[in-house]
């Protein structure tokens, strides 16, 4: 195949820098560069490593051609790795022209470029100026001059020569026996395969209690290494600030531990709800009643999330896993506790400057427009991190709607597979479950109808206040749901046919009134969330100052009463044990604004 | 701070964390909420002395209103959470029957692969890893 | 122009309002969706170039001063994010529409998504470190309900550990933000670095390195990246490919920002062993992975390493280096995550041995993983390369041997890894295959073509990384004299 020889050949001596190809003007080029530096210790061992690579290079060129093109492989041959299989000559057939094009482009190119080497140099000098403005405009030339370079590049044309011959006649004759390179090479490889087996079996132990426990160490970790750059000394510190406030704490973290103890998952919820309703009373003591409001109307509605959540799942609680001894556990958990608290106690000692709250307090009656400061700051000075907090919330009744669908479709295909509900989804079952239980409730649900609708009021109230008493939308907005699940509960549980999806409505409505009220002033050229206050006059009341963030907070009660009932909604609606609970409604499933849903029910 | 305070938030965290270091969803959602009000508390007690209400018109020195409005943004978002994760404990309950964290398939699988080479090969490996599965669960 | 910067946040969550009352409609929601975020690109770019210009946009949320104000500032480095993110979203929102499959097409994916969006947003644009903490709380709700979205076993049992880590992650963000409050009674980070350098040095090293553990879960750094191949292969293939080009970058972005802004070169020394561990592990995880989609996440981790390296050397070419590395990640990261999508719905499977010769079925295809696979190990001339040369000179700038010899070594495991990918997907005789499918691109139009587009995004950024590297500079060193002096632990 001369064809094919002269590409690769043209190519070789290219690879091997043999004048007149570009490999040898770039090489010259590479060379004088270092040749032209000062002569430091590791300029010596650049240009070294430049020389020997140079003299290998045209080693293995010539080899390479010498065996395909030249005289053929001497017999036996080295083996590599893996032998390829000898070419049977009958299989080797001419390549096409195609198939020739592209090498024989490039290797025209490797001497055309050679023989332009100047113009060449020019675009080269270009491209390198723009990544490095110092580089010098070094231009390449074809023919050097008898340069110290030129004697280097052709020592390394004869040395590289010989060695190709030299291997060629020692190997004649010798076992295949694999290279030293090539074993090392092996090495290598088979090293980095079992070091990556044996880190990643250790690294990705694929536990979540290992995972956790690792971050949990880096914290303690962290603490001590921050320990050992210095604390401050400590103050001395009062044991208690009130008798109030040591008997509370004593409660609260009572109550805390008995969450660990508990065997039940019943009894842990309580329990944890027990605690919070304590620590909302250290929060009052502590000065903060809107903290000790949310604290206490968000732990009441996390006990009845995991009450309607529990309902379904069994009640016991396995004994705790066998991953790790227990000893470790709780040891790693006492060392946390005291390095949090450690750290907690040093950074409360070390404050050096007041609080950016001063100024909140101070604007908040003139330019924030209330009394109270904690709520102007959550609707107004802080309002983004409100709208953020209300994103949270609403993305997350999403997420539990969401879930709670997909394990609500999944049994009713079981139960259509299993034949238990024949009728299908979607038509009224035979009688009404709930007759029998809706009498019995019935003071019950009378007292409710009643209480209902007062806690709406009390639900407006909360919220509408907020800005100058404790209170506020987020307050308002849990009593709000509240009082409607309990309208609808009044019903019985049964009864409760409001569709998770209904009130994820009332939080887009909310999030989007929210948001309306923030980028208004965008649009005056104000900023976001800036307030406006406007006093109008009242006719038998005088005048009434009115706030543009109060809007904000309305949009805040909607989003939280529609996030809170949607999560309800769908968790009361959930469970296997209900036959689909909604027998009057069209599309029949709760949540069957799902379109997937409405596929399956075709189907 | 005072010191039955910092006793409280530290018994909080180590009972948070002990819980967050099991295997039952349930169990993790409880420690999760002990954690939560643990940080609540912290931020507050290491930012601000006991004081009154930063109510604009009560009487003497006021409370900084900046630790409260960041630690109400938590409570709500840490609600959020906690609903969430029940609804994937839900889920999960649904899908197995328990709400057991099982560890990872792939990962399992990779280690019990290299235990078995070395199991054939005659030495134990240095390292045996976790167990392949959690306790028994039924 | 200042006006534009809240858009960002506010124009997703109008539409995620929107696309939830839309849920019946799902064309509607998607119209919503992709409008949205095409302006939010438009936008982007807008800011981009002001800001390039004309010098950082400042906005005091709601007209309040500045010490007062919750602050949103796109400086270079938060409007180059804004734009990589906003594109990413956009490529991955058309593809996410391209692809078939139940969980693409629940009506809960779109606001999901324009939550995740606005976060993403909102945590770039954060002047203030608690929003910053809020901004984080809701993209990661957000990545919860998209991890979660077809709640199957699998995205169940990785779902959990997802949000059970991520919700350590919140809590001690909380905590690290609730102590610096503490100790310093202010959270803007116009105010912070002053007074952050006065206090004692254990505690500003002990939030210093708080801070660095809840943004380091994020982005996944040694020892707190487990958790990250374990959970993102489960997801859909659009939720898996948007958080492997975005999420961890976040965590990388406020890495940056609390070591050049809060903390100046606070901690070197143990962020340079930190990189250069999960640079090695996370390459030979990827080793040992035996399914595409793993071995992905594992690069991950394992590219993590090479930007915390260059903001852990420091100094103007170091963190240019760091951010041509996000620059040059988020599309090619994203671009490799796009083809394992359309392996996995053309197969049924990402597993190594349950795939093949997918190059012969489909040579274009095979091109498209090949390119930003050779970006991704640093072959020349692509912009992995360019990326990996400026943090290696910038090591041997600051002779820092160790670092430069980890990083070549673990780029050689990627490269490693990559071809195990290569010959056990694309490579060999073609598989048969269960849904008895053959030709790649031919069925799904609208992936392949998406896909295209982010590959090309990626051999842009090497077109053009005389330019974008130049770009990098001035970032850099913004960020590097925005911040005042301060004698670090070294």
């Amino acid at each position: 195949m001369p064809g094919l020889a002269v590409i690769a050949g043209a190519a070789a001596l290219s690879m091997a820098a043999v004048i007149p190809t570009f490999g040898f003007v770039a090489k010259e080029a590479g060379l004088q560069g270092l040749l032209d530096l000062e002569i430091g210790g590791w300029g010596v061992v650049a240009l070294a490593a430049f020389v020997v690579g140079a003299m290998i290079t045209v080693a293995y060129t010539a080899r390479l051609f010498d065996q395909m093109f030249g005289r053929g492989a001497p017999q036996p041959r080295v083996s590599m790795i893996r032998m390829p299989s000898p070419i049977v000559p009958g299989l080797v057939h001419r390549a096409g022209p195609a198939f020739l094009a592209p090498p024989a482009l490039l290797a025209a190119l490797s001497v055309a470029f050679g023989l332009a080497a100047g113009l060449v140099g020019e675009v080269i000098a270009e491209v390198a100026a723009s990544l490095d403005p110092e580089s010098g405009t070094k231009h390449l030339v074809l023919w050097p001059g008898f340069e110290p370079a030129l004697f280097v590049t052709v020592a390394s044309w004869i040395v590289g020569l010989a060695v190709t011959e030299g291997l060629r006649r020692r190997s004649r004759g010798t076992e295949p026996r694999p290279v030293l390179a090539t074993r090392v090479y092996a090495w290598c490889y088979d090293g980095v395969l079992e070091a990556s087996r044996r880190v990643t079996a250790v690294s990705q132990s694929g536990s979540l209690p290992v995972y956790v426990g690792v971050i949990l160490c880096t914290v303690v970790a962290a603490v001590v290494y921050a320990a050992t750059a210095g604390f401050p000394t400590l103050d001395s510190l009062p044991l208690a600030d009130s008798p109030v406030q040591a008997v509370l704490a004593v409660a609260c973290g009572a109550l805390g531990v008995g969450v660990l103890t508990a065997r039940r998952r019943f009894t842990g919820a309580l329990l944890l709800g027990g605690s919070g309703y304590a620590l909302a009373l250290v929060f009052l003591a502590h000065g903060a009643p809107d903290l000790a409001i949310t604290q206490f109307l968000v732990e009441t509605l996390v006990i009845v999330m995991f009450l309607l959540v529990l309902q379904h799942l069994p009640d016991g609680l396995r004994p705790p896993p066998s991953w790790a001894p227990r000893a470790l556990r709780f040891g790693l958990a006492a060392v946390v506790g005291i390095s949090v608290t450690v750290f907690a106690l040093a950074v409360s000692s070390s404050r050096t400057e007041p609080s950016v709250g001063r100024d909140y307090i101070a604007r908040s009656v003139d330019e924030g427009g209330g009394r109270n400061v904690v709520n102007v700051t959550l609707v107004d000075f802080r309002g983004f991190d409100t709208l953020g907090e209300i994103t949270v919330l609403a993305v997350a009744a999403i997420g539990v709607v969401n879930l709670v669908g997909h394990a609500r479709r999944e049994q009713r295909r079981k139960r259509l597979a299993d034949g238990t509900d024949d009728l299908g989804p979607g038509r009224p079952t035979v009688v009404d479950h709930d007759v029998g239980s809706r009498f019995r409730s019935v003071i019950l649900s009378t007292t409710v109808r009643g209480i209902a609708p007062a806690l709406g009021a009390v639900a407006l109230f909360v919220a509408a206040r907020g800005h100058n008493a404790p209170g506020g939308g987020f307050a308002g907005g849990l009593i709000l749901a509240t009082a409607i699940a309990l309208g609808y509960l009044a019903d019985g549980r049964r009864a409760f046919r409001l569709r998770p999806a209904q009130p994820l409505l009332a939080v887009g409505i909310g999030l989007a009134l929210a948001v309306a009220v923030a980028v208004t002033p965008l649009a005056f050229g104000g900023a976001l969330l800036e307030s406006a206050i406007v006093t109008v006059d009242v006719p038998a009341v005088g005048p009434v100052k009115l706030v543009s963030s109060a809007l904000f907070d309305v949009g805040v009660m909607i989003l939280v009463a529609g996030a809170v009932l949607a999560a309800m909604a769908a968790f009361v609606g959930a469970g296997g044990a209900d036959p689909d609970p909604d027998p009057g409604s069209t599309g029949g499933a709760v949540d069957s604004m799902d379109p997937a849903d409405a596929v399956g029910e075709v189907r | 701070m005072s010191v039955v305070l910092a006793v409280l938030i530290g018994v909080l965290a180590a009972a948070g964390t002990a819980l967050l270091l099991q295997r039952s969803l349930t169990r993790i959602v409880l420690g999760v909420g002990l954690l939560a009000n643990a940080a609540n508390l912290l931020v507050l007690a290491a930012s601000a002395r006991p004081a009154d209400a930063p109510i604009v018109g009560n009487d003497g020195r006021l409370g900084d209103p900046v630790p409260q409005a960041l630690i109400l943004t938590a409570i709500v978002i840490g609600f959020a959470l906690v609903s969430f994760l029940l609804a994937v404990a839900y889920r999960a309950w649904t899908i197995s029957g328990n709400d057991q964290v099982e560890d990872d398939i792939e990962d399992r699988r990779l280690a019990a692969a290299l235990r078995a080479r070395a199991a054939r090969q005659g030495d134990a490996p240095a390292d045996p890893g976790p167990p392949a599965r959690p306790e028994a669960d039924r | 122009m200042r006006s534009l910067l809240p858009l960002f946040v506010v124009l997703p969550l109008v539409a995620a309002a929107v696309s939830v009352a839309l849920a019946r409609v799902p064309k509607a929601q998607r119209t919503v969706a992709v409008v949205t975020i095409g302006a939010t690109v438009a936008l982007a770019v807008v800011v981009l170039v002001s800001v390039d210009r004309d010098g950082p946009l400042r906005m005091n949320l709601g007209g309040w001063p500045g010490r007062i104000a919750i602050t949103m500032v796109a400086d270079r480095l938060a409007a180059v994010m804004l734009v990589l993110g906003a594109v990413m979203l956009l490529v991955v929102l058309f593809y996410a529409l391209g692809q078939s499959g139940e969980g693409a097409r629940s009506p809960w994916y779109v606001p999901a998504y324009l939550v995740l969006a606005a976060g993403i947003s909102a945590a770039f644009l954060a002047g203030d470190l608690f929003n910053l903490f809020v901004a984080f709380e809701i993209l990661l709700a957000a990545s919860y309900v998209l991890i979660t979205l077809e709640g199957d076993d699998d995205q169940i049992r990785a779902g959990t550990t997802y949000i059970v880590i991520n919700v350590i992650e919140s809590l001690l963000l909380f905590l690290a933000v609730g102590l610096v409050f503490a100790a310093t009674g202010t959270l803007s980070m116009a105010e912070l670095p002053g007074r952050l350098a006065e206090l004692p040095v254990g505690i500003a090293v002990g939030l210093n390195v708080l801070l660095l553990i809840a943004f380091g879960l994020k982005a996944a750094i040694f020892p707190l990246f487990s958790w990250l191949p374990d959970s993102y292969p489960t997801a859909l293939s659009p939720v898996t490919a948007v958080f492997a080009g975005l999420l961890t970058k976040i965590g990388v972005y406020a890495l940056i920002r609390t070591e050049t802004q809060l903390f100046p070169g606070g901690q070197r020394t143990l962020l340079l062993v930190i990189a250069g561990l999960t640079m090695v592990i996370g390459g030979l995880g990827a080793i040992a992975q035996v399914d595409m989609k793993r071995i992905l996440s594992f690069h991950i981790v394992s590219q993590i390493g090479y930007m915390v390296a260059g903001l852990a050397l420091g100094g103007v070419a170091a963190i240019a280096a760091t951010v041509f590395f996000i620059i040059h990640q988020i599309p090619t990261k994203t671009a490799l995550f796009l083809v394992e999508g359309v392996v996995e719905q053309d197969t049924g499977t990402s597993a190594l041995d349950r795939v093949g010769g997918l190059a012969r079925r489909s040579g274009v295809f095979g091109l498209l993983f090949l390119l930003p696979a050779l970006s991704l190990a640093g072959i020349p001339p692509f912009s992995g390369f360019v990326a990996k040369l400026g943090l290696i000179e910038a090591g041997f700038g600051l002779a820092e041997w160790v670092i430069v010899g980890v990083a070549v070594a673990a780029s050689l495991l990627t490269l490693l890894s990559m071809v195990k990918i290569w010959t056990g997907v694309f490579w060999g005789d073609p598989q048969p295959h269960p849904r008895g499918r053959v030709g790649v691109i031919r069925h799904h139009r609208l992936m392949g073509a998406v896909t295209a587009a982010t590959v090309a995004l990626g051999l842009a950024v090497a077109v053009a990384a005389g330019p974008i590297w130049r770009f990098c500079e001035r970032t850099a060193t913004d960020l590097v004299a925005s911040a005042p002096e301060r004698g670090g632990d070294r």
